[in-house]
């Protein structure tokens, strides 16, 4: 290719085109927001409008409740009472932490550094769809977050009734005793709390519906296991994956349940899934999962 | 004389040391010319300004002012109660601060900035408890109605607690933090919030150390010189309260250091005089409190352990040994 007079100017008009172009797209990139995701569901929210973090929460899950789209991005491990360690968050210089109710001793030491602080995280299954647009309108773009918002809805439709060519109504509804952790006394998952509110929605009657208590689980007497008679019995425990067995046998063995239809007719489980303890965005998945694998009601 | 000047000697190099190593180790690795730079230059600008001046500077006077808190605040009781087992548990201090703590945590999660005060409070709340138990009816203001009540009223609020507990599981893992004892990152919000309570019980302990003496040589000789020892035991009680309230609401429940700090003092300086106790035990407190917060901050970066086991570790070894050593 040869250069000569006339060409020169061609040739300057695209050299500045170009320049600008660089330009704008480093401005574009300075204006981008620093966000900083301490939970799998606001962290996942980023991923599907499209925008990466700078960093996510380390959770005891590891990278098993995490979009693909965040591999390679850095991980804080979080611990009580602040959740993530103050300087590592100072040295990464974030704008905005996401959070979660359960580090809000952390924030104001955040705000105190000049980062905004927002909890947005949604505790019940129904507010999914709206907690990600409200996530997604604030940090990503409207069109990718309208799509990520009609998937959530789609997917959680799907999962409570099936599709026209393929339904699944739900036509069971058994009484579902949900018990957080392994001891003498159980407490029980209330419909307020995340994994309450999943299984409602995947069509059990769960007991304990009637029952007050503002942290979303509650503690109830084997009288009252016995007197409700649960069909099923779900355990969610805090622990080892390998115990998981040891932990259904204890269950059928207890003595004082051993009268109810869900000891009796062998369905009782204990999960280690911390889907049904940590909010994220693929609610739908996780109702159908309950379904097929606890309910029995697909 | 040489063998106390030696101790506060020895003190006083290793709060300097234990002080120098808080600023210039934690979780993020930072040269030490950036340390320096960012204490004698910083404007709180870079994010090497603001970990080293917003974060760990706090921390570290933090831990200076709870740990010589704790240790006069035992000092001071042991001093008035004339018993070798007193410790801030026994004013009903700690089991009202974990209350309080535990309440705020527990049961109003979204408004964990009172958590302070909420242990203050509650602490200090127990201690007038306490004291109004001890000095009503009869044998008022005696010692053995005064240590019933602290343990009366400390089980009534650690009952309290345990009820709280109970009835909120899911909450628990963010109270063990403050019931094992830490500080944590917090910036200088919450010790501006409780130090003046901090200045009123230094100023207090200041003032009620040659009563103190006068009251060690015996209630009858301490009242024959004109004091008034139950007015004495009132007010070191009042001012023990006062300090071991305000360290529980910023570090949580390290009522050991207060049991300890007193005696290591003595047996490492064979002195009792109060002159002599209280203010090193500040000075002890604070250097040992200083030592373990930086351990447990930087043994596990960037997870912060909670200090109160590190304290138990530093501390009981020393102990022992000065123990074996002593007459």
């Amino acid at each position: 290719m040869r250069f000569n007079a006339k060409s020169f100017p061609a040739l300057l008009a695209l050299l500045v085109l170009a320049a600008a172009l660089v330009a704008g797209s480093a401005g574009a990139t300075g204006s981008k927001k620093r966000v900083v995701a301490l939970t799998p569901f606001s962290a996942n929210t980023l991923a599907g409008v499209g925008v990466k973090p700078v960093a996510i929460g380390a959770m005891a899950i590891g990278k098993k409740g995490y979009s693909p789209r965040l591999k390679g991005v850095k991980q804080l491990p979080l611990s009580h009472p602040n959740g993530p360690n103050m300087e590592q968050i100072a040295q990464i210089d974030p704008d905005t932490v996401l959070t979660s109710a359960e580090w809000r001793k952390g924030s104001q030491t955040m705000r105190d550094l000049a980062i905004n602080v927002r909890e947005m995280d949604a505790t019940t299954a129904t507010a999914v769809p709206a907690k990600i647009r409200a996530i997604g309108y604030a940090f990503g773009s409207k069109k990718a977050t309208d799509k990520l918002v009609a998937q959530a809805k789609s997917e959680y439709a799907f999962a409570t009734k099936g599709t026209k060519k393929s339904p699944h109504p739900i036509k069971q509804r058994p009484k579902v005793l949900m018990v957080l952790g392994v001891g003498r006394s159980p407490y029980v998952f209330l419909g307020s709390s995340w994994g309450g509110s999943i299984a409602k929605a995947a069509g059990a009657s769960l007991l304990g519906g009637e029952l007050r208590g503002s942290g979303g689980f509650v503690k109830v007497s084997d009288e009252y296991v016995v007197a409700q008679n649960p069909d099923v019995i779900l355990a969610v425990p805090h622990g080892n994956a390998k115990d998981l067995a040891a932990i259904r046998e204890h269950l059928l063995t207890n003595p004082a349940w051993s009268t109810t239809n869900a000891v009796k007719n062998g369905k009782v489980f204990a999960t280690m899934d911390d889907a049904l303890l940590q909010p994220n965005i693929d609610v739908g998945d996780t109702i159908k999962r309950v379904r097929i694998d606890f309910l029995k009601n697909w | 004389m040489a063998r106390k000047s030696a101790v506060v000697a020895a003190l006083l190099v290793l709060l300097v040391i234990s002080f120098l190593a808080a600023i210039g180790f934690g979780a993020v690795r930072i040269p030490v010319s950036n340390v320096l730079s960012a204490l004698f230059g910083g404007d709180s600008a870079t994010a090497v300004d603001k970990i080293v001046l917003d974060l760990r500077l706090p921390r570290a006077v933090e831990a200076v002012v709870v740990g010589a808190a704790l240790g006069v605040a035992g000092a001071l009781l042991q001093g008035a109660l004339n018993n070798q087992l007193a410790s801030p548990d026994i004013v009903g201090v700690t089991g009202g601060a974990g209350f309080g703590a535990v309440l705020i945590l527990v049961l109003f999660p979204a408004q964990v900035a009172l958590l302070p005060i909420g242990a203050l409070i509650f602490g200090l709340l127990a201690a007038a408890l306490v004291f109004a138990i001890a000095w009503t009816g009869t044998s008022r203001g005696t010692v053995t109605k005064l240590i019933l009540g602290g343990i009366a009223i400390g089980a009534l609020f650690a009952a309290g607690t345990t009820a709280i507990l109970t009835a909120y599981p899911d909450r628990v893992p963010s109270v063990l933090f403050f019931i094992a004892g830490g500080l944590t990152s917090d910036g200088w919000h919450d010790l501006k919030s409780v130090l003046p309570y901090f200045v009123v019980g230094f100023v207090a302990a200041v003032g009620l150390i040659r009563p103190l003496d006068r009251l060690a040589l015996g209630d009858e000789v301490a009242a024959s010189l004109g004091s008034r020892p139950q007015l004495i035991r009132l007010a070191a009680g009042i001012a023990a309260a006062l300090l071991a309230a305000a360290a529980a609401s910023l570090a949580g429940l390290l009522a050991f250091l207060g049991l300890v700090v007193p005696h290591l003092v003595r047996m490492a300086a064979g002195t009792s005089n109060n002159t002599y106790v209280i203010p090193v035990s500040a000075l002890g407190g604070a250097t040992l409190l200083l030592i373990g917060d930086t351990i447990a901050r930087v043994i596990a970066a960037p997870t912060e352990l909670p200090v109160g086991p590190f304290m138990v570790l530093l501390g009981v070894p020393m102990f022992l040994y000065l123990l074996r050593k002593a007459d």
